[in-house]
């Protein structure tokens, strides 16, 4: 019998803050293990969490960016469970007034659009990390990662395939990405999905049960761990078995999953209100605030790139991929006024030389306005395309802007006839035999003495210019 | 005239004598520690007696008066309770669970009588983890009743009071979760104050239910208890729930007096279950005030008699989820030979926390359980908001309350300790204080046949410790004259 | 009558090991007590809210400022067990 996936996902983010959640440890990746931790994020006793704003904020604004609806009052609750890598032995977390609520993430696949609803956004302090490398009895504890600031996204179960999730999750990543709340990094694990699955047969309504699948960190496994306890819930149905609810562990090496043995108890969370935390209140006009500091999101600019500013939706989509792609572009587009060649020379040099080079496109050491001039001298014929390409790269080796370069390097256009005459009559001169040819009617001489101007002149004259001078001078020789 | 027996002092009186360089500050130390080593084998006040660092600071603090940069508390020689965070100082909080945790860092509370000059004597005994109102908890030794050894000091904060009605330290810092300062205060015949929740940082006091715990002084007159409060309290950047308060100095507001005072009785305080003695005692200082032109009135609290279940359900609940990260692994006991986390945990936390501590986290456990929470736990905070609001249409009436601090004085020890319902129930006069984080001060106000002393309750409202402090002051001065 | 308190459950719940004559006394003790609580099951609070917060203000919060962290030693320092500047847990039982 065919199955039909119903896919509810909930993705924890942490946020890029300087600090910790609740102590003044930093936030940051690797290090030793414990050399990250106070006494407030060890959990000794007699320590106190003091809220973050800035985490606030960001929960906020990552809530803004997915279109939720924010609370005017919230508070935080405390998740107890024990656990080795929570050392107070509870969570600090929201329950039951988070701070974003109803939210909605709009993904485009084969050319539909489908609305994803998002449940709720909530700010939570994040847990320590277990290794249990190479020991046997034990593991070890560190808790550098305790107290980071965590966002968790709970969707409504409205995926309805890994295709779908997949989009979802690329999109909500580019919207926080743009909101400047996460680095959104899976591969470090700044980003990781829960993903709840169910299936039911084709042409009936009734879910079934679901089973969860902890800690994915990157799309792929995501996609292929869908599609693998799809098929599997499919097989245990058919074969005329129960889907059992329980949490399951994916091992991306094996692309299969295995049951956790869940202690009885584990989901009695005993939530209350936590008393260590003063709630926030909000005024709507704090909000807005917040809203307003939000950058434009990406589909925003999408629809802009591919109006007005006339590029191919794949250009516009490759070039919000990044932030600083996407901020550059804009900038270049503005001072140049001609969007199309800013995007090109984006995709195609920028993105090349970043490639080449290793490097990402927030580390691009010249800013979007620099871009701009370039382009604007390739418009108005001060340099041409060819030297454009090679200002580009010095571009990324000094810090001088583009007429600098093209000046100091001798890039620039020598735009006056007389100028280019001097040039070519020279050329005249050294190839007498040539200029005695082309009189004598061999039409051919032509290019190669077309070919000794342009060469002498390295690029810096337009092509058009030196031909005609080079016609008249030779009409003149003529007459 | 006879030599002057310096642990006798107050810590005014202490701070005027080292002002005028009449006496010492490392002489008034080292004369505490020597009765410390004469007396306290007999009281048990102490668990751990830093006389190393005493000294030290001492010194320090005579180098400050001499250069007269010493303030109130320069030199005076205190004790801190043992739940209260010094860095270096073991810290046990009376428990098994806590025997060799030496806390990296110091409360803000107790850094703070320490920056102002303090000498800190050592850590004094308490019920396991404040549960308690005895200090038969602690799992160290038991506290006497400095005024007949026989008796329990009250609790949790024992050591905070035995020590300072035996001048074994001219102050104390204790801990009030549910009358922990007023109660111990009101056994030892001496002045206890709970300030309003918020006004002293709760950093590095070692929770037991945070919506209730606050620390406070424990001293022998109520201008001392001003004088720690004056420097204890204000707004802490690492507690996020210490609020912003206006710079006043408490110390000043003593001596204001009560003419035109409007004082209001619960009716409800009066009621059965009150000793004799303690009633006419509390009664004896309603007429002083009233000679004293303040106009005092009985009138109805009808919440607080839910006030003690409340109290159990939410400070139970708290506690179990504070309590719940001694696991054996960070800090404290750990039990041998446990294969599994699961077994380290569950056998640390039996083997390391007491009976009455294991009640309390059960208790607090089953409130908070799926199925059980909105009839216990949500139920008690929608009490509290009733209390609170009880409090606050008194206090659009009066200016302070009066109440008996506890129903009986001093018990004997081991009398009261096999029955904790008891022992619960006794906690009529003080939960309701912390439930509405309002500001009280236990002074003593008589003393019964065995001349066992009686403690006077004055709760103010929210950031009224000035009201509370002058009231206080006011029956002290007119009982001794 | 009070109903019959699932000890075990919440003495697993509260991670605590308690041996048979132990549990007997608690749950003699707690009986008792929960008696108690149980009086406030039967007050009409009416639409009262509960105490979210007792001190009734709002957004105390910090600035998002790094501040030092202690050295590991020191983070360490009270653990009766530890490897490779680390905590250590004995196995997990999933
Ligand atoms: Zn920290």
């Amino acid at each position: 019998m065919p199955y039909l996936p119903t896919i509810g996902l909930e993705i924890h983010v942490e946020l890029s803050t300087g600090s910790k959640l609740f102590c003044g440890c930093p936030v940051s990746f690797g290090g030793e293990p414990n050399s990250r931790c106070c006494p407030v994020c060890t959990s000794v006793p007699g320590t106190l969490p003091v809220l973050n704003r800035a985490a606030v904020q960001y929960a906020i604004k990552a809530g803004l960016a997915l279109n939720c609806e924010i609370g005017l009052f919230s508070k935080f609750d405390r998740k107890n469970y024990f656990y080795p890598d929570l050392p107070k032995a509870y969570q600090i977390s929201q329950f039951d007034l988070p701070f974003c609520l109803d939210g909605y993430v709009d993904i485009e696949l084969n050319g539909e659009q489908k609305r994803i609803r998002i449940e709720r956004i909530h700010l939570e302090e994040d847990a320590g990390k277990l290794v249990h490398d190479g020991l046997d009895k034990y593991s070890l504890a560190d808790y550098n990662r305790c107290g980071v600031p965590l966002i968790e996204i709970v969707t409504k179960p409205d995926i309805a395939s890994a295709q779908e999730a997949k989009a979802f999750v690329e999109k909500v990543r580019l919207c926080l990405l743009y909101a400047g709340v996460s680095d959104c990094k899976m591969e470090e694990g700044s980003m990781r999905v829960d993903v709840n699955t169910s299936v039911r047969p084709v042409g009936t309504d009734e879910l079934g049960t679901r089973t969860e699948m902890k800690n994915l960190n990157s799309i792929r496994s995501i996609v292929r761990c869908i599609e693998s306890e799809t098929a599997r819930q499919a097989s245990v149905l058919d074969s005329g078995g129960r889907v059992v609810q329980e949490t399951r562990r994916w091992d991306d090496n094996k692309g299969e999953s295995r049951a956790m043995r869940s202690k009885e108890n584990a989901h009695d969370y005993r939530y209350f209100p936590e008393p260590d935390i003063i709630p926030a209140e909000f005024t709507q006009e704090q909000i807005e605030a917040l809203r307003a500091s939000l950058p434009k999101m990406p589909h925003e600019r999408y629809l802009e790139y591919t109006g007005k500013m006339g590029l191919p939706g794949s250009d516009a989509n490759q070039i919000l991929e990044s932030v600083a792609l996407a901020d550059i572009f804009e900038d270049a587009a503005a001072i140049s006024a001609n969007p199309r060649t800013s995007a090109s020379l984006i995709i195609v040099e920028i993105l090349r030389r970043l490639n080449d080079m290793g490097l990402s496109p927030e580390q691009i050491p010249f800013d979007g306005a620099a871009l701009g001039k370039l382009v604007k001298m390739m418009d108005e014929r001060q340099i041409t395309a060819n030297n454009a390409k090679k200002v580009l790269t010095l571009m990324f080796e000094t810090k001088d802007s583009p007429d600098k370069i093209a000046k100091d390097n001798g890039f620039a256009v020598i735009s006056d006839v007389a100028g280019i005459k001097s040039v070519v009559s020279d050329i005249l001169k050294q190839n007498e035999k040539a200029v005695g040819e082309y009189l004598a009617g061999n039409a051919k001489t032509f290019g190669f003495l077309m070919g000794q101007c342009v060469g002498a002149l390295s690029g810096r004259a337009d092509p058009q210019v030196v031909r005609a001078v080079l016609q008249e001078l030779l009409q003149k020789g003529q007459d | 005239m006879a030599a002057l027996d310096m642990t006798k002092l107050t810590i005014k009186s202490a701070h005027d004598l080292l002002a005028k360089k009449e006496i010492g500050a490392v002489e008034l130390t080292e004369a505490f520690l020597d009765r410390i080593t004469a007396v306290d084998s007999d009281v048990c006040a102490y668990l751990t007696v830093c006389a190393e660092l005493a000294l030290k600071q001492a010194g320090e603090a005579q180098k400050a008066i001499d250069a007269g940069s010493g303030g109130m508390l320069c030199g005076i020689p205190v004790s801190i309770k043992d739940n209260i965070c010094i860095e270096g100082v073991r810290t046990t909080c009376a428990s098994k669970m806590l025997e060799n945790f030496i806390p990296p860092y110091t409360a803000t509370a107790a850094g703070r009588v320490m920056d102002a000059g303090a000498v800190v004597l050592g850590k004094v005994n308490m019920d396991e983890f404040a549960m308690g109102g005895s200090t038969e908890t602690s799992y160290y030794k038991k506290t006497k009743n400095p005024h007949d050894l026989s008796r329990v000091p009250g609790g949790s904060s024992g050591g905070s009071a035995a020590s300072v009605a035996a001048n074994l330290a001219l102050g104390s810092l204790g801990s009030d979760t549910g009358g922990s300062i007023r109660q111990p205060a009101a056994f030892c015949g001496v002045v206890g104050l709970k300030p309003t929740y918020g006004l002293v940082s709760r950093y590095g006091l070692v929770a037991f239910a945070s919506s209730l715990d606050q620390i406070g002084p424990v001293a022998k007159t109520v201008e001392d208890s001003a004088i720690l409060l004056d420097v204890i309290g204000g707004k802490d950047q690492y507690d996020g729930t210490s609020i912003e308060v206006p710079e006043t100095s408490y110390a000043a507001s003593v001596n204001a007096g009560v003419k035109g005072l409007k004082i209001g009785i619960p009716r409800q305080y009066l009621a059965s279950g009150l000793d004799e003695a303690v009633k006419s005692a509390v009664l004896n200082a309603v007429r002083e005030y009233e000679a004293l032109g303040a106009v005092a009135e009985e009138f109805d609290m009808p919440s607080l008699k839910h006030a003690v279940p409340a109290y159990y359900l939410i400070s139970s609940a708290e506690a179990s989820s504070n309590l719940s990260r001694y696991d054996g692994i960070k800090y404290g006991f750990r039990a041998d030979g446990c294969e599994s986390y699961g077994e380290l945990v569950s056998k640390t936390r039996a083997q390391g926390f007491g009976r009455e501590v294991k009640r309390r986290i059960l208790l607090g456990t089953y409130a908070l359980a799926s199925g059980y929470y909105d009839a216990y736990y949500k139920k008690a905070l929608q009490i509290r908001t009733l209390i609170r609001r009880e409090f606050e249409r008194a206090f659009e009436k009066y200016d302070v309350l009066i109440s008996p601090t506890t129903p009986t004085t001093a018990y004997k020890i081991g009398e009261n300790i096999q029955n904790p319902l008891t022992m619960y129930l006794a906690d009529i006069y003080t939960v309701a204080v912390n439930i509405a984080g309002l500001p009280a001060i236990s002074v003593p106000c008589g003393a019964d046949e065995n001349k066992l002393p009686i403690g006077l309750s004055v709760i103010g409202r929210p950031f009224g410790e000035a009201d509370i402090l002058k009231t206080a002051a006011a029956l002290e001065r007119a009982l001794c004259g | 009558m009070t109903e019959k308190i699932p000890l075990q459950y919440i003495a697993d719940l509260s991670c605590l090991a308690l041996e048979e004559d132990e549990k007997k006394a608690l749950a003699a003790d707690m009986a008792d007590i929960i008696a108690l609580m149980d009086t406030i099951k039967d007050i009409d609070v009416g639409d009262a809210p509960i105490t979210e917060h007792i001190s009734g203000v709002r957004n105390i919060m910090r600035d998002d400022a790094v501040s030092g962290s202690m050295a590991a030693e020191k983070v360490l320092s009270n653990a009766s067990v530890r490897l490779e500047g680390c905590f250590v847990v004995p196995k997990l039982m999933e």
